[in-house]
């Protein structure tokens, strides 16, 4: 009988150690990076800008439409939590009214709290040939006939606005603005505040960060019901009193989509 | 003794069936629950907007007058809003890419908010997705 409980006893061992299939997953390799998009929204204060020379009112009741609405973006940086930035290489988002998301590439993973980037381009690339990227082969974005000599417009927003002094017009007493705006005025780098809660990018899981441009901010301290404020249509009136003052607007253009 | 050695053989016996042979992959074991998606061809009409409906379209989300993303999920004009050209929303050259599929799967920004769709609806939606995501 002791060798009957002897043999069990074993026979148990021998039971609870073996016919385990602990089938773990193979381990792979991580793969550290994901695929990023920038969403862009074009819009005229709170209004999406659904199509061009649709008439908007802002919240302030002053009538706006655009006829075009373009830019842009270059030197993208996702802002590492200890404020290191990770620079998205060899990208140039030109921006236009009908396309929202724009491709930034392949990031490593991790967490980030914010986005920084430039409104234009930088002075090297401004004499670069058209043809040499395909984003910056479009003419309405040249000041001039050619690409070059004159370089790019960063900024192209034209249409037109309520210039009445109380912003309580008509339609029909909207007058034509058109704003080129370009050169190293208009070169401006936005920082985008902390996001909340911070971007958590994640092994192959496409991420989009979404961002408003807001137009109507270009308008900020313009006096409108002057015609020769509304024009800002080359190189030169870029430098000019209203041209710095256009071009400043320029990083308050940008907020995240809430 | 003889009450003993069986209540011994029988506590091991139980032992030996509790502690025995297990596979951790019990999916592999046990029949799984069904999902269309695993079938059938899907319809944004019959599978996708009752999903919309009961998790998207929700007062303060997606629909009203100001719908968070400025999208509105409401069953008349999910898929208008949904196919808008430009929008990103629906990518049928790179499915998974899709904003509407990313959005389910942020670990950012998790939509929708109030906790993850099933596996089941997002293995639907991708699926539309894969299939061209047609109006159907």
């Amino acid at each position: 009988m002791k060798q009957v409980f002897m043999l069990l006893t074993a026979a148990l061992l021998v039971f609870n150690t073996s016919c385990k299939k602990n089938e773990t997953t193979p381990t792979t390799t991580t793969v550290d990076s994901t695929t990023l998009y920038i969403h862009l929204h074009t819009n005229l204060d709170t209004n999406e800008v659904e199509d061009y020379n649709t008439v908007y009112e802002m919240e302030s009741g002053r009538k706006v439409s655009a006829g075009i609405a373009q830019l842009y973006l270059s030197h993208i940086q996702l802002i590492k939590e200890d404020g290191s930035a990770y620079d998205i290489p060899n990208v140039i988002v030109f921006k236009v009214q009908e396309t929202e998301p724009y491709l930034l590439g392949k990031v490593p993973v991790g967490n980030y709290k914010s986005v920084r980037f430039y409104v234009g381009l930088d002075s090297a690339t401004n004499t670069f040939a058209a043809t040499s990227n395909a984003a910056l082969n479009h003419s309405e974005m040249w000041f001039n006939a050619a690409a070059q000599p004159g370089g790019y417009v960063y900024v192209n927003f034209q249409g037109k606005i309520d210039t009445t002094t109380d912003g309580d017009g008509t339609e029909a007493q909207m007058q034509p603005f058109m704003y080129m705006l370009g050169t190293g005025a208009a070169y401006k780098q936005v920082t985008m505040p902390d996001h909340t809660p911070v971007y958590n990018f994640t092994k192959d899981n496409t991420q989009y960060i979404h961002i408003i441009i807001d137009y109507a901010k270009l308008f900020t301290g313009v006096p409108l019901n002057n015609p020769l404020n509304l024009m800002i249509m080359n190189a030169g009136a870029n430098a000019s009193g209203i041209g710095t003052t256009v071009n400043n607007n320029i990083p308050s253009m940008f907020s995240y989509e809430e | 003794m003889r009450n003993r050695q069986a209540t011994y053989l029988l506590a091991c016996s139980v032992y030996m069936l509790v502690g025995s042979c297990y596979n951790d992959k019990a999916d592999r074991l046990y029949a799984p629950v069904s999902c269309k998606a695993d079938t059938a061809i899907i319809s944004f009409k019959n599978d996708l907007i009752p999903v919309f409906t009961s998790s998207c379209a929700l007062s303060g989300c997606h629909t009203g007058p100001s719908p968070e993303g400025h999208l509105v999920l409401d069953s008349a004009v999910a898929f208008a809003n949904l196919s808008k050209p430009g929008s990103g929303y629906i990518d049928t050259s790179a499915p998974e890419s899709s904003l509407l599929y990313t959005s389910l799967l942020s670990t950012t920004e998790p939509m929708p908010p109030t906790g993850k769709l099933n596996d089941c609806n997002l293995k639907m939606i991708l699926k539309w997705l894969r299939e061209k995501a047609p109006d159907n």
